[in-house]
């Protein structure tokens, strides 16, 4: 099994262009190694769409003036 | 120039004695009286004062103007009743506890031509006026976002007990918010033009469920920016006037920030060509700005930039406004 490869770059804060990548390496990494390795991944999808939701839902909130409740 | 005889009602909060004691210091006033509806139940045991007068009209009687630092729930009604006696009031915030009291407040003081004034003390301090005088050069352009913390210690047990009695406290916003409806259009400029959003709840005080002892809202400034803050009462009891996000305010505009704190040894200040923040020291301090500027409105010469009777009541409209939208929502 060939090994999955990401390039890390920098850690400069004030020049996004240098900002440390480690941090979205892992993240990138570990679902394509779940999949290879036919086990769960360290952040489940189900977490994933949680907070995607709750920022749809900030965004509806702030587009319609009014609190939206977050269905679980 | 005659001092103005200022009489004193109500000791029921601790702030009041700070007014009291510059009242007895300065040489444009001359303390008329005390009285205190029941003196057991007050501040009073333990410190030098004596009520000079049995009644609270007696009090009306002796005085041109009256300093209210009762419980806040009955403010209100003290300062109307001294309004209607031709006197003009200082009060120790909140102002009054409802929106109909204020209205009434309001045409009363000005039917009368009677002046408001109250201990708005944060203006007072010397890294909040460095902090105006920043915004004010322009540094960091047009101020955008501000966010704040005021959290406070809750100190259940050691603040007097009307605080939590139902009907008395008025609401965490009306008490604490309203030094930041009244300090942050003076720091930025701006005036505050809509509630996006506002809650309060119970957390800590379970002791007393009705008292919603945490509260943060989201404000919208007139030119489109906004304010965030959080006036909880959440501080650790011991130390949480001295933590370092007591009063600590965050203003970021179009070309660089700004941030102190009440215990901060300054303002930290950065702009888009800033390596590292700025530390500049605080400005000189005003102590009893607030008294020299009421003073100066019941003179009939109102400083510019000052707390005056209409920043007063405004301010107070605001904070009984937030609260009202925080019971809704």
């Amino acid at each position: 099994m060939s090994p999955i490869r990401f390039a890390i770059i920098g850690g400069g804060a004030s020049d996004p262009r240098d900002s440390g990548l480690e941090g979205h390496r892992i993240l990138i990494e570990d679902p394509a190694v779940a999949i290879r390795e036919k086990r769960a991944p360290m952040i489940p999808g189900r977490e994933t769409r949680n907070v995607i939701q709750l920022i749809l839902s900030a965004y509806e909130s702030a587009s319609a003036g009014h609190a939206v409740t977050i269905s679980s | 120039m005659k001092p103005l005889r200022l009489g004193f009602a109500g000791f029921r909060h601790a702030h009041i004695f700070d007014l009291y004691q510059r009242a007895l210091d300065h040489p444009d006033i001359e303390v008329s009286g005390t009285w205190e509806n029941d003196p057991g139940a007050s501040l009073l045991p333990g410190r030098d004062i004596t009520p000079s007068h049995s009644s609270y009209e007696d009090l009306l009687a002796s005085c041109e103007a009256v300093a209210v630092g009762d419980a806040y729930g009955r403010r209100g009604q003290i300062v109307l009743q001294a309004l209607r006696a031709g006197k003009h009031v200082i009060a120790d915030k909140p102002l009054c506890t409802s929106l109909d009291e204020l209205k009434e407040i309001a045409v009363v003081a000005r039917e009368k031509s009677l002046r408001i004034g109250m201990m708005l003390d944060m203006r007072d301090h010397g890294n909040l006026i460095c902090l105006r005088d920043v915004v004010a050069s322009g540094r960091i352009g047009e101020v955008q976002t501000v966010s704040f913390s005021a959290q406070h210690p809750l100190l259940w047990g050691i603040r007097p007990a009307w605080y939590f009695e139902p009907g008395m406290h008025g609401g965490t916003l009306n008490d604490i918010a309203i030094h930041a409806l009244d300090f942050l259009p003076w720091v930025t400029g701006l005036t505050v033009e809509k509630t996006d959003a506002a809650r309060t709840w119970n957390a800590k005080a379970t002791q007393a469920p009705h008292f919603k002892d945490c509260g943060q809202f989201l404000l919208r400034l007139s030119n489109g920016g906004g304010i965030l803050g959080d006036v909880s009462y959440l501080a650790p009891d011991k130390c949480g006037y001295a933590i370092p996000n007591y009063w600590r305010i965050t203003i970021h505009g179009t070309g660089g920030f700004a941030e102190t704190s009440y215990k901060a040894p300054g303002v930290s200040v950065a702009d888009d060509n800033s390596q590292e923040p700025e530390l500049i020291p605080p400005a000189p301090a005003r102590p009893g700005g607030y008294l020299e500027d009421f003073l100066a409105d019941v003179a009939g010469n109102p400083h510019a930039d000052g707390i005056t009777t209409c920043s007063c009541l405004h301010a107070t409209r605001q904070a009984l406004e937030l609260e009202l939208q925080a019971q809704k929502s």
